[in-house]
């Protein structure tokens, strides 16, 4: 028995040792940013395919509710995990009103209305996790038609006008202009940078460089687009409409979906783009457009490009549930 | 085929080679010349039996150029199995196969069997109550059917006679065949009638050839002995050993593969195996057609198209025409007769056996059980004709519904639904088994009903005990003086409130306050209870007030009324059960058990109910042996449906559409073709719109509509007798217009409701088993519609309320008398019973005797039954001579028929209720059916207001034979017809019957609308007319049907004619009335009041049935309160 005793406080000792040691590990991790560690800078913020993020929490509503149920809570979290802040978004809660009706909707804290117009900021150097912010409805739950169950479901749509930034410093390169390598201040050449953090990013951008006259050199852009979110783009300027039940005007019918605005700036230059920036997206998905721009520097060098892309966004998501019968 | 063929051939040419023919031998030219004849292709005749022809007259000449023969033939009936296309698939011939030649239906030997086919299918009908067993042996014998029989060919030419080449009749008539088969397939959807018919074709298909092998047998064996002086041929006789031998081996190997296909479950397989022995790629198709329908759910066409496809595989199997022998041995007089026997022995015996065995029965007792079942048969025969128009009618009716069904189909027209996944799977209500409590009832014993037990089985959506909603507040339950104030002990005035109210509270459990509090709400005094205390046991910690079931919320709101009062219950809840014997003419009903016959679903659910049905046996045909008893449960029944929608603004809609989107997925919606879902039970409810989802939505000025189909199906073999509500709910914002159904709308929630006009459903739906109809409607969606959202969710809901009558059927075996012999003590007394008489003394010539024969075997000789039977008017009236019609809706002699057992005729289907339905003056005089009060003038019978000879009409007195109506001495005239006189009357009688008398008088005020008396002013009889049709006369409006039976037996015409009779017998119809009152009293429907005592009494006197004079008690009270002395 005191071998068991002796044995289990070793073990004891030795879980607390190893625990103090991870903690202290993770401890130390968690350097104020503004400390003396690490500095974000946007382009770290900048990542990831992630706009405005609605989720159900978990229970909220529960799998099944009873029928005549005045207190059923469905619960979301809000968050804009993107680096770009939403203004006049729009949130617009769709609950079968056979089977459901809606007591009150608090947003933030604040009471709203079934359409819930919100601002929130994205990830920032002063707030690098971005906004969040809670969405609690409180519904009733009705008769149900038939049977014991009623299959049921409360949908959210969700619509935000939304800004995809891409800095890069670039090496424009004209190709004409032969050169020893090792020699070249910079070399140029196409580049795909990632995801900018927001659902809609630069996915590629080819870059040609070459002389057109004897002192004019031509750099032309195919900066390709792709929507990675699971929502679908829009146009900017009409979350409401197309989050609510309104239609849209006669003149914007129709070009409403799939459409991005690109602005390029090289520079201190702005690049004009086809189509006046506009790129439409495939099948909601890809897209490309070509800018370019003629410069008068014949030899390479290294500048910055910013490519800025907006848009309009919009999802739903939806949580089925069950209404069961009662007495 | 071929395998089989194949091995016949061997049989034959190893006979051939053994030299096993016939002993006198043939010459070999004989045989050069048949070979010679096979090779030339004779097209009629097909190499297996040229092999018997040879086998039978060569005898040592097999040689090689028989082998080459044999080859020749075999491959020129390849060919000619190739050629022939859809003909050889289906029909296994070319144009000289017997399908395609004239045919005689009036041909001997086709005809007798196509009478046994038919006799068959109707046994099988009838003997569809005992499913449990014939469905066993069946089954055994449905695997049977993997058999190959050899000598389909006889089958062939047994069926359709020998017949001519190029008949149109001929295809005709296999056609009409053909669809018979799948007609009765379809109408019933009886898996088991569909295997008895399958069986039918078994019994023949597996026992004719055998028995045919054996004929040919023994016709070769005579034939041989002619020929050979007597010597008998072993050879024969061992060839037909081998080929039954053959066929065992046959039938084991493919007996087996397709039965453990069925065995394991795998059916399809089981089916293509089946399809593929029997008939190669022309019956394995069938197979397959049959599994592709079952994926659609129509798998219990199945047995449809199997026949159908046996059919076609046994009329295809004969392609060649017989040889001289076999034509003379199937169409001799002798072996027809022998055949047709045979068969008859073999179906009985097939028939019955699996009773026999099934029952306990040892196999060496088969013949006495074939014996029994066959005697039990002919019992039957009195209930054939009616089962069989019945059945015809039916079945008729399913093929008519089935081809509507198949035209909304193609139309595009049937708007289906699925059943509510959630919902009770037995929704409805079932009758389990309907069976006679007794085996045979005997109609002169002492029990006066044959009784039938029905066992009932049910659930409902909203179930409710009805009785929760009884309102006792009529029940004096405290006397005035039982207030607070004088009460010292509460406790016992609680007891004897207690003992008031009977079982219906129990105070134990209750505090002091709520008993006072009682009390005083009772006395119309202020009342409190103090509820803190009661709610501080059931409050939460947190103080709410909600129960918790687990970590479940449970809202404090568990139960609920779902109706508002008893009556609204009922309505909703009860089952009206009926039953009785159609015959050919008249439907007699049944006393049904209990009373009044009405049933809760609340009873049913759970674990059923059972009642009984009793028929008066009185009202049986003695002359019948067995009736056939429908039972009728008709409930009410409410199936609710639900479709859901999307709607979306139009032009939005474009705009996704315009892009490329399909808009349902384009917001992530998994539905993306909802159903209509609908509640289990008797009718399914389709609908569906005719645009695609989402439905536009535009706004005020530019509405888009669209067609809103909905169907609906009766599913079960039932009837809808009436639609009592039909709503259709839709979502606000959207119109809704049904064509040219007046739609009544109410808001109910957030909903609106619209009540479609039950009076279009008298006209336009009746809905009987498998019956489908239709309903369009427009639907128009607005702006209001929408919720906030870009796409909104909205549900259309039907819900029908209808009344669903479920009908099942039994027989009743019965005979007259009691079921005992009387003993006759002299050889010369004639036997009187029924059941027949033994003689007890040793020197009778018999032991025992029939009815009217004494023990020496003489008949009486004034018996009854050896007077002919009227057949003329003027016959009629002589009883001496002529026996009556028994039939009580013959006219000229129903009123006047000795025996006369019927108190009316008003069962009499297609009774016109007119005096000139009488042909006679004693008929016309005697009104025996109650339907006016007639007179016989000018050779006609007329109504007695019709005449100025009033009061005259019903004299009729010396009717010999009418029992008391030749009696009514004391008949009143009208002018002797005084009310002053009439009170008293009934004051009197009420005093010798123990009834109170205001009460007596009450009744026969109201009864006779004040008047107190039996005649109208004309002379003629007070009638009253019931809302069924029949009619109340006299004073105390005594109707035709109390007049016999549970009531007593009564004079009729002296009710119509004596008031002091219809007095009498008003008043002990009344008391026998109130003599059964229940103690716990009864509740009526018509105002959910529960009526005790002498207002039970008084209920049962006017009926039970609601709807009319539902407050008659209260009347009759009001009124009899005048009378109090």
């Amino acid at each position: 028995m005191k071998k068991i005793k002796k044995s289990m406080n070793k073990n004891c000792k030795l879980f607390i040792i190893v625990l103090t040691i991870i903690l202290s590990i993770i401890v130390s991790g968690c350097t104020p940013i503004d400390g003396g560690g690490t500095q974000f800078t946007m382009k770290d913020l900048r990542k990831g395919n992630k706009g405005l993020e609605i989720k159900f929490i978990k229970d909220a509503p529960p799998n099944v509710v009873f029928e005549n149920d005045p207190n059923i809570l469905i619960a979301l979290s809000v968050e804009n995990l993107g680096a770009s802040d939403i203004k006049n978004g729009v949130i617009s809660i769709g609950v079968e009103e056979d089977y459901m009706s809606i007591n009150e909707i608090n947003f933030n804290n604040e009471d709203k209305t079934d359409l819930i117009v919100f601002d929130l900021e994205g990830k920032s150097i002063d707030n690098p996790i971005g906004g969040y912010a809670p969405l609690e409805i409180y519904t009733t739950s009705k008769d149900i038609s038939l049977s014991r169950l009623q299959d049921t479901s409360a949908r959210i749509f969700s619509c935000y006008d939304y800004q995809t930034i891409l800095e890069e410093s670039i090496c424009l390169d004209p190709v004409e202009i032969r050169k020893d390598m090792s020699s070249k201040a910079c070399v140029g050449g196409n580049f795909a940078p990632g995801t900018q953090g927001a659902p809609v990013n630069v996915k590629k951008v080819d870059v040609l460089s070459k002389r057109i006259t004897g002192n004019k050199v031509r750099h032309i852009f195919r900066i390709k687009v792709g929507n990675d979110g699971r929502g679908n783009v829009i146009i900017p300027g009409i979350s409401e409409e197309m989050c609510s039940n309104k239609e849209l005007d006669s003149e914007k019918r129709r070009r409403v979906f799939d459409l991005v605005k690109v602005k390029v700036k090289l520079g201190i230059d702005n690049i004009k783009c086809r189509n006046n920036g506009v790129v439409k997206l495939t099948n909601g998905k890809l897209g490309e457009t070509i800018c370019e721009i003629d410069t008068t520097q014949l030899g390479e060098y290294v500048t910055s490009l910013v490519i800025q892309l907006d848009y309009g966004y919009m999802f739903n998501i939806a949580r089925d549930f069950k209404i069961e019968k009662i007495g | 085929m071929t395998g089989n063929k194949k091995k016949t051939e061997d049989v034959a040419v190893d006979a051939l080679k053994s030299g096993v023919a016939g002993p006198e031998g043939i010459a070999a030219g004989e045989v050069a010349d048949i070979l010679k004849k096979k090779k030339e292709g004779a097209e009629e005749e097909s190499e297996e039996e040229a092999k018997e022809e040879a086998e039978e007259e060569a005898e040592e000449e097999a040689s090689e150029e028989e082998a080459e023969a044999e080859k020749m033939a075999e491959g020129r009936s390849h060919k000619k199995h190739k050629k022939s296309g859809f003909k050889n698939l289906f029909l296994g011939g070319g144009d000289d196969h017997p399908f395609f030649k004239k045919v005689s239906i009036f041909d001997e030997s086709s005809l007798i069997f196509w009478i046994i086919f038919f006799i068959f299918l109707f046994l099988a009908y009838l003997f569809r109550d005992n499913s449990v067993y014939v469905t066993a042996g069946l089954t055994i014998l449905f695997l049977l059917l993997m058999f190959k029989p050899r000598f389909i060919h006889y089958l062939d030419i047994q069926l359709f006679g020998e017949i001519k080449k190029d008949s149109n009749i001929g295809k005709i008539f296999k056609l009409v065949l053909i669809s018979l088969f799948v007609w009765v397939g379809i109408s019933t959807k009886s898996v088991y009638l569909q295997a008895v018919i399958i069986a039918i074709f078994v019994i023949i298909e597996l026992f004719m050839p055998m028995g045919y092998k054996f004929f040919m047998y023994l016709e070769t064996k005579r034939e041989r002995d002619r020929r050979s002086g007597g010597r008998s041929g072993r050879s024969v006789g061992m060839k037909f050993l081998v080929s039954l031998i053959l066929d065992a081996l046959d039938a084991a190997v493919f007996f087996w593969l397709p039965g453990i296909s069925f065995a394991i479950g795998v059916d399809a397989l089981g089916i293509i195996l089946c399809g593929i022995i029997l008939w190669g790629p022309g019956f394995a198709i069938i197979g397959i057609i049959d599994l592709i329908l079952s994926l659609f759910g129509w798998g219990h066409l199945f047995p449809a198209f199997l026949i159908a496809g046996l059919i076609a595989y046994l009329t295809g199997s004969a392609t060649r025409a017989l040889n001289s022998k076999e034509k003379s041995s199937v169409s001799g007089f002798t072996a027809k007769l022998g055949k047709i026997l045979f068969v008859i022995v073999m179906g009985v015996l097939l028939i019955t056996a699996p009773f026999a065995i099934l029952a306990g029965g040892r196999v060496q007792d088969i013949p006495g059980v074939i014996m029994f079942n066959a005697m039990k048969a002919s019992e039957y025969k009195d209930v054939v004709q009616v089962d069989f128009i019945s059945w015809l009618n039916e079945s008729w009716h399913d093929l008519k519904s089935w081809g509507n069904r198949q035209m909304l189909i193609g139309q595009g027209d049937y708007y289906t639904g699925q059943v509510d996944r959630y919902s009770k799977q037995n929704l409805g209500v079932f009758i389990e088994k309907v069976q006679p409590y007794e085996k045979r009832f005997f109609l002169h014993d002492d029990e006066q009903y044959a009784i039938v037990g029905v066992d009932l089985k049910g659930d409902t959506l909203d179930l409710e005990d009805c009785d929760e909603y009884i309102d006792y507040g009529d029940v004096s339950v405290f006397s005035s003086s039982d207030t607070t104030e004088n009460v010292e002990d509460i406790e016992s005035v609680g007891r004897s409130l207690e003992d008031k109210l009977r079982d219906k509270i129990d105070i134990s459990d209750m505090e002091e306050d709520i008993i006072r509090a009682m009390i005083n709400l009772y006395n119309k005094e202020p009342a409190s209870i103090d509820f803190t205390k009661y709610n501080d046991q059931e409050q939460d910690a947190d103080g709410s007030d909600s129960d918790s079931i687990g970590n479940s919320f449970v809202p404090s709101t568990v139960s609920r009324r779902l109706y508002a009062n008893y009556p609204d219950c009922m309505r909703d809840q009860s089952i009206n059960l009926s039953c009785g014997v159609n015959t050919k003419k008249i439907r007699i009903d049944g006393v049904i058990d209990p009373q009044p016959p009405v049933l809760e679903m609340f009873d049913l659910a759970g674990g059923g109910e059972g009642f009984e049905c009793s028929i008066y046996k009185g009202e049986l045909d003695e002359d019948k042996t067995s009736e056939s008893v429908n039972v009728n449960v008709r409930f009410p029944f409410t199936t609710k449906a639900y479709l859901k929608t999307y709607l979306m603004n139009e032009y939005k809609k474009r705009d996704l559409k315009r892009s490329g989107h399909e808009v349902l997925k384009f917001y992530s919606i998994k539905d993306l073709n909802p159903m209509a879902v609908y509640t289990n039970g008797p009718i399914m409810i389709g609908m569906e719109p005719l645009q695609d989802l989402p439905l536009g939505v535009k706004p005020e000025n530019q509405k888009r509509s669209t067609r809103l189909g909905i169907t609906i199906d009766n599913r079960w073999k039932g009837v809808v007798k009436r639609i009592n509500l039909f709503w259709i709910i839709v979502p606000k914002g959207i119109e809704l217009e049904c064509g040219s159904y007046t739609l009544n709308k109410k808001v109910i929630d957030d909903s609106d409701v619209y009540e479609i006009n039950a009076e279009h459903f008298k006209r336009d739906l009746d809905l009987r088993g498998g019956d489908v109809k239709n309903f369009y409607c427009r639907i128009t969606p607005t702006l209001e519609a929408l919720d906030s959202g870009p796409i909104t969710t909205k549900y259309i809901k039907i819900l029908i309320k209808y009344d669903y009558e479920m009908t099942k059927k039994t027989t009743i075996m019965y005979k007259k008398g009691d079921g005992m012999q009387t003993e006759l003590e002299n050889c010369e007394d004639f036997c009187q019973d029924y059941d027949g008489c033994f003689c007890s003394k040793r020197d009778c010539e018999y032991v025992e005797v029939k009815i009217e024969r004494n023990c020496n075997g003489n008949k009486r000789k004034d018996s009854r039954s050896d007077k002919p039977e009227c057949k003329d008017i003027d016959e009629c009236s002589d009883y001496d001579n002529y026996e009556c019609s028994k039939d009580m809706c013959d006219y000229y002699c129903y009123p006047i028929y000795i025996n006369n057992k019927y108190s009316s005729c008003a069962p009499c289907k297609g009774m016109i209720s007119r005096c000139d339905m009488y042909p006679n003056s004693v008929s016309c005089e005697t009104d025996a059916c109650g339907t006016a009060n007639c007179i016989w003038k000018d050779e006609k019978c007329v109504p007695v207001s019709g005449t100025d000879s009033a009061g005259g009409g019903t004299s009729g007195g010396g009717i010999g034979g009418t029992g008391g109506t030749g009696g009514t001495g004391g008949t009143m005239t009208f002018a002797e017809d005084d009310p002053a006189k009439n009170k008293q009357m009934i004051r009197d009688i009420a005093r010798e019957k123990g009834i109170e008398e205001h009460i007596a008088l009450g009744i026969a005020h109201i009864e006779s609308g004040g008047t107190f008396k039996q005649f109208k002013s004309d002379g003629s009889v007070l009638i009253g007319r019931n809302p069924g049709g029949n009619h109340d006369y006299g004073i105390m409006q005594i109707n035709r049907k109390w007049t016999s039976g549970v009531f007593g037996n009564y004079d009729f015409s002296r009710i119509k004619s004596s008031p002091e009779y219809n007095i009498r017998i008003g008043l002990t119809i009344f008391k026998i009335g109130l003599d059964r009152a229940p103690k716990n009293g009864k509740v009526f429907d018509g105002n959910g009041k529960r009526y005790y005592g002498i207002d039970y009494g008084i209920r049962s006197y006017n009926g039970w049935g609601a709807g009319i004079n539902d407050d008659y008690v209260e009347k009759v009270k009001s009124f009899a309160n005048q009378y109090v002395t």
